[in-house]
């Protein structure tokens, strides 16, 4: 079968790229996903949209996918609830979040840092400390990852992409245009993407390269909301504990853990252990949180709350995040036609419909021009060679 | 997940009673670890509190609960470091030698095994930290003299 694009991946980043090329115009694409839509990261997501990071770049996709989110039926043309509930932020480094909060606000995010009385109009039992601050992100909140997914697999189909579920991609390789072997079939595109999460650099190491992407499980789990509890009705990330709220449908909350060089500090001198380099994991054996991780959320809860006494967890997954040295993406056509995006540190999901529209206009004209793509451009790492 | 092995030496300018006694009372060391918090139980053999480490890539509130043992010449710090991001646990040995009059040799092994989101770093940056905290409580063992 012969396709001008083919797209393996299809979560929130591929089917945002295809989306995305099919907006402006692009025919003849095809989405190839191994199981079903959003089946990987997309469905396992928090899928917090936030815009408080530390690199400047990420921090402008962040604010622009924020405004893209809340505008999300005129640009994509289907319903999504976007609960802009605030995101609280406590920490206790000071002057780092203050000099962050300064930056963001040239780029026009919104912050306010609370005060004892503006926090307790937001949260009257939240308890912070005197050697911490409390910012609040007021634009901040969450959307329904599946369903914003498929939202843009649907906006996508209607403007003639196919999106084939249930094949696994085997192989890739030039030929005069691009090969993708299947379980089923041969495909030959004339542009190939591989936005596949977690399994992008397996993809492409066939071809010889070796990513420098690591994948670490990351554990979330879900309890039950307290009777009569009446907190945490917004995004909460607790920098000082290390671990992250939100609000979940039916009376649940979302708890998971925040690695430092995900958000709130430098990267530099991060080096990943090698055992969780992606050729030493593998990626078909899922994790579950163990008992140590869930009791240290609760008393990271029971830290900031005196109400807070039973809490009952009512499950737990510890999906797979594939992250970079910088914990930063890796957006770039790496040999003739062949793009790739992965990568994603943690902040994919929210990243997503920028993400998407990068990569598009990387496909169509060789340059992202609605934001510079180079910061995400692979040769920042000088080690990395094929 | 991973395990962290390091070891050392450190000279005290004091002598080997001195600096057993010092390195034997839990409230001395707790004098002198950085960011310590929220003690909940402080003996002379044991600590139980929390910490607040800002060092480089490690950043945030832990739980910590330690237990000091005399096993022949060697002192012993059993020791549990945990929250969010992981646990590292472990067992410190050190070995004390009087050099001169006034000076004081300590070796020090730890075996450390680190669980976790904190085992994602490399162990190179574990041992480091360490070391590095190691190291400020024997200096500052150096300042209480």
């Amino acid at each position: 079968m012969n396709k001008n694009i083919l797209i393996i991946g299809g979560g929130a980043w591929g089917l945002s790229t295809a989306f995305h090329l099919a907006n402006q115009g692009v025919k003849d694409i095809l989405v190839l996903e191994r199981n079903y839509i959003a089946s990987g990261q997309s469905g396992h997501t928090s899928a917090i949209v936030r815009q408080l990071y530390t690199n400047e770049t990420t921090a402008k996709i962040a604010r622009m996918s924020l405004e893209f989110f809340r505008k999300f039926k005129e640009n994509v043309g289907y319903d999504l609830d976007f609960n802009q509930v605030g995101l609280v932020v406590v920490s206790f480094e000071k002057d780092s979040m203050l000099s962050t909060i300064e930056r963001l606000k040239n780029l026009g995010i919104r912050y306010e840092v609370l005060n004892n009385e503006s926090l307790k109009s937001i949260d009257k039992n939240l308890k912070v400390r005197d050697d911490e601050i409390a910012i609040y992100e007021p634009e901040a909140g969450y959307v329904d990852p599946i369903e914003t997914t498929w939202n843009f697999a649907k906006a996508a189909m209607d403007k003639g992409v196919q999106i084939i579920e249930g094949e696994k991609v085997v192989s890739i390789g030039k030929k005069e245009g691009w090969v993708v072997k299947t379980t089923n079939r041969e495909y030959n595109a004339s542009k190939l993407v591989v936005a596949a999460g977690i399994e992008t650099p397996k993809i492409v190491s066939n071809l010889g390269l070796n990513l420098p992407v690591y994948l670490i499980p990351f554990p979330i789990c879900y309890i039950k909301r307290p009777y009569n509890f009446s907190s945490l009705n917004y995004v909460f990330f607790d920098f000082s504990v290390n671990y992250y709220t939100r609000p979940e449908e039916p009376n649940q909350i979302i708890v998971g853990a925040v690695h430092p060089q995900m958000s709130y500090s430098s990267a530099e001198g991060y080096v990943p252990d090698e055992i969780f380099h992606w050729s030493k994991v593998d990626t078909e054996v899922s994790h579950r949180a163990d008992y140590e991780t869930l009791k240290a959320y609760l008393e990271g809860l029971r830290f900031r709350f005196d109400n807070l006494k039973e809490i009952k967890v009512v499950r737990d997954l510890m999906p797979y995040v594939d992250i970079t040295p910088d914990w930063e993406p890796i957006i770039d056509e790496i040999e003739e036609d062949l793009y790739i995006a992965c990568g994603s540190s943690g902040h994919g999901f929210k990243l997503s419909p920028m993400i998407g529209r990068m990569i598009s206009e990387l496909v169509i004209y060789k340059k992202s021009k609605v934001i510079d793509a180079k910061p995400y451009s692979i040769k920042r790492y000088r080690k990395w060679e094929k | 997940m991973g395990k962290v092995n390091i070891e050392g030496n450190y000279f005290v300018s004091s002598s080997k009673e001195k600096v057993t006694e010092l390195l034997s009372n839990m409230q001395m060391i707790s004098k002198c670890l950085k960011g310590l918090e929220e003690i909940k139980e402080l003996k002379e053999n044991s600590l139980s509190s929390k910490i607040k480490i800002s060092e480089g890539l490690v950043r945030g509130i832990f739980n910590l609960e330690a237990n000091l043992k005399k096993d022949l010449d060697n002192l012993l710090i059993d020791f549990k470091l945990y929250g969010t991001l992981g646990r590292a646990e472990g067992l410190i040995t050190l070995k004390l030698t009087q050099v001169e009059k006034n000076s004081t040799n300590i070796s020090y092994k730890a075996d450390l095994e680190v669980k976790g989101l904190g085992a994602t770093l490399a162990k190179k940056q574990i041992s480091e930290l360490a070391e590095k905290i190691l190291k400020e409580i024997l200096d500052c063992f150096n300042n209480l003299k």
